[in-house]
């Protein structure tokens, strides 16, 4: 169990403004020694005290006066300092007068890092430490009275190895805010205060932790029974603030408390699951019953989708927050769709570093269903992708169908939308689960496709007896290919000595029955020159050979 | 990589301990701008 420490505000001096004021940078005061112990001395400079209240009320031209006279008013709580032209304000966390400390200074742990020990007897060997002093960059030091021969600087780590060896560090680039633009100053900000711990963060927004507010045990607790007695088993971050913590919207505390919901919610991974946006917050219980496919687990479509770790990160211009996509064989098997660069687009942004999926619905205005699906993050080496289509691309589309995905107003929701068409019937690839076996069934269906890309017994006729490719090749794109090439090519030279011709499209539709093959990554192979077997017809545009190997 | 200055890292962490509403990287691109033009 965590006890958190409360430490009471002091008295403060002056007029009420004066005092209001006081109280008020106080927090700054204690944010900044928020590490410190109760009674070591934080300083901050008037200059950088100006400089925050004047980010926070830029009209207001005499912050340097006003801080020097709010705190100078309470000298029980600030001392004042004067170096030169700067002037430094110094007090501690209890809010206690900083002088007259350093007596007792003398016995906590950095008196004794720095005060060495007594030569011992017999040297000891000690290996050199590649380390170089590291010092706590958040307040400066104050000064300790100065008397006390060694250095007694709060904070401050003295090296112990007398050999320092040099540390190799990537070399980091400092940003420079008046001439760099806003995206190398974003990045910059992202990679600093990211790792930063005194910083909490969600999605885009920044604020300091010990500004955010802390739950009880009591408040995670009840958190935790609202989620599970939501039939979804899913409530976003506004339902918990208003229904659990019973803030309202219009409370000027609102928007740090739907940050404190998601950021505190976040740390307590046990209990609780992230499944919204970087925008909007979506909560479940840990380990979510997770919307999946049926026929194939999570982990290996993530590996199918590696490939768009490389490929696939080329956006298609269209109608902003509107995607077309063709279904391909393997999508429409799985109820799966890429997460590309097309599709990032659109869908949500993660609102946490490695979180695993995010809960979105489907709305389609042409069967009035709504569809749950979850889009899920690439990590090390899976790609992202939508899962849990399965159903609703068995009952309504067929391989080859054109989608159009757009953002509605309603975050996380999105319309999924096809053109319906009079019947047609066609005999269309299908997988036999039972026999194992490829094979064209009569189909019927109402969706507008792309020719190209429907796979249809008089297209590629070979798919039919032919077994689905095993794992290993599958896992090898040039060898789905050469299964590509003799599904749906044309053997132009002899049955003991076969060449294949295929055209580029039909290779992207026969390639995309196993796995996913991106048609960036499908070009490459076939022009890269890496795999010899592959070659371009000079005479037809995008018309290639493949020659196996005898 | 691009990196903070520690000044400037200093200023952000100032600014964001002493703010009780969330700020969003646009804002403190911002803040930085309006202090270096200062």
């Amino acid at each position: 169990m965590q006890a958190e420490q409360t430490l009471a505000d002091p008295a403060f001096d002056g007029t009420d403004e004066e005092q209001a004021l006081a109280a008020d940078l106080f927090q700054i005061f204690r944010a900044q020694g928020r590490f410190f112990s109760d009674k070591a001395p934080i300083r901050l400079s008037l200059a950088q005290l100006a400089e925050v209240m004047a980010q926070r009320q830029p009209r207001v031209k005499t912050w340097p006066k006003r801080i020097d006279e709010a705190l100078s008013a309470s000298p029980d709580v600030f001392v004042r300092e004067a170096a030169g032209d700067d002037v430094f304000f110094v007090t501690t966390r209890q809010g206690t007068h900083p002088s007259g400390l350093s007596g007792q200074r003398e016995q906590v742990l950095t008196t004794r890092f720095a005060v060495p020990l007594p030569k011992r007897e017999r040297p000891v060997h000690a290996t050199p430490t590649a380390a170089t002093p590291p010092t706590i960059p958040a307040a400066e030091a104050a000064p300790t009275e100065a008397a006390a021969a060694p250095d007694l600087t709060p904070f401050e780590v003295v090296p112990v190895a007398a050999e320092v060896a040099p540390v190799a560090t990537p070399a980091a680039l400092e940003v420079d805010a008046a001439t760099a633009s806003d995206d190398e100053i974003a990045a910059a900000i992202r990679l600093a205060l990211g790792s930063d711990m005194s910083v909490a963060h969600w999605g885009d927004q920044w604020i300091g932790e010990e500004r955010l507010h802390r739950f009880s045990r009591g408040d995670l607790r009840r958190i935790e029974d609202f989620i599970r007695e939501q039939p979804g088993g899913v409530v976003s971050d506004t339902e918990i603030a208003q229904d659990v913590l019973g803030v309202r919207p219009n409370a000027a505390d609102y928007a740090s408390t739907l940050f404190a919901v998601n950021y505190r919610l976040s740390r307590e991974t046990r209990e609780f699951e992230y499944l919204g946006s970087a925008t909007n917050g979506l909560w479940s219980l840990a380990n979510p019953a997770a919307i999946g496919a049926t026929k194939r687990k999570a982990s290996e479509i993530g590996q199918d989708y590696r490939v768009l770790l490389e490929y696939g990160n080329s956006i298609e211009a269209a109608e902003e927050g509107l995607v077309e996509h063709i279904l391909s064989f393997y999508e429409y098997s799985y109820g799966v769709l890429p997460l590309d660069a097309n599709m990032r687009s659109i869908m949500p942004a993660p609102g946490f570093r490695d979180q695993r999926a995010a809960r979105v619905t489907f709305e389609s205005p042409q069967t009035s269903e709504t569809v749950q699906a979850e889009v899920r993050f690439p990590t090390g080496n899976r790609g992202g992708f939508i899962v849990g289509l399965e159903q609703f691309f068995a009952e309504n589309l067929v391989p080859g169908a054109v989608l159009t995905i757009e953002k509605t107003d309603q975050p996380l929701h999105y319309l999924l939308e096809y053109f319906q068409v009079s019947g047609e019937d066609r005999k269309l690839l299908h997988l036999d689960e039972k026999k194992g076996k490829y094979t064209f069934r009569p189909t019927t269906y109402y969706c507008a496709t792309q020719d190209e890309y429907v796979l249809s017994d008089n297209r590629f006729p070979r798919f039919a007896d032919q077994k689905p490719l095993d794992e290993r090749t599958k896992r090898h794109p040039e060898q789905v290919i050469h299964a590509a090439f003799e599904r749906g090519g044309e053997n132009v030279e002899t049955a003991d000595n076969p060449k294949y011709y295929a055209l580029f499209s039909d290779l992207l539709a026969a390639a995309n029955v196993e796995r996913p093959v991106p048609a960036e990554l499908l070009r490459d192979i076939l022009t890269s020159g890496k795999y010899p077997e592959f070659s371009a017809d000079e005479t037809t545009e995008d018309a290639f050979f493949y020659t196996p190997a005898s | 990589m691009l990196t903070l200055s520690e000044s400037d890292l200093m200023y952000l962490l100032t600014l964001l301990r002493s703010s009780d509403q969330p700020m969003t990287t646009a804002e403190l691109v911002l803040a930085l701008q309006e202090r270096a033009r200062k």
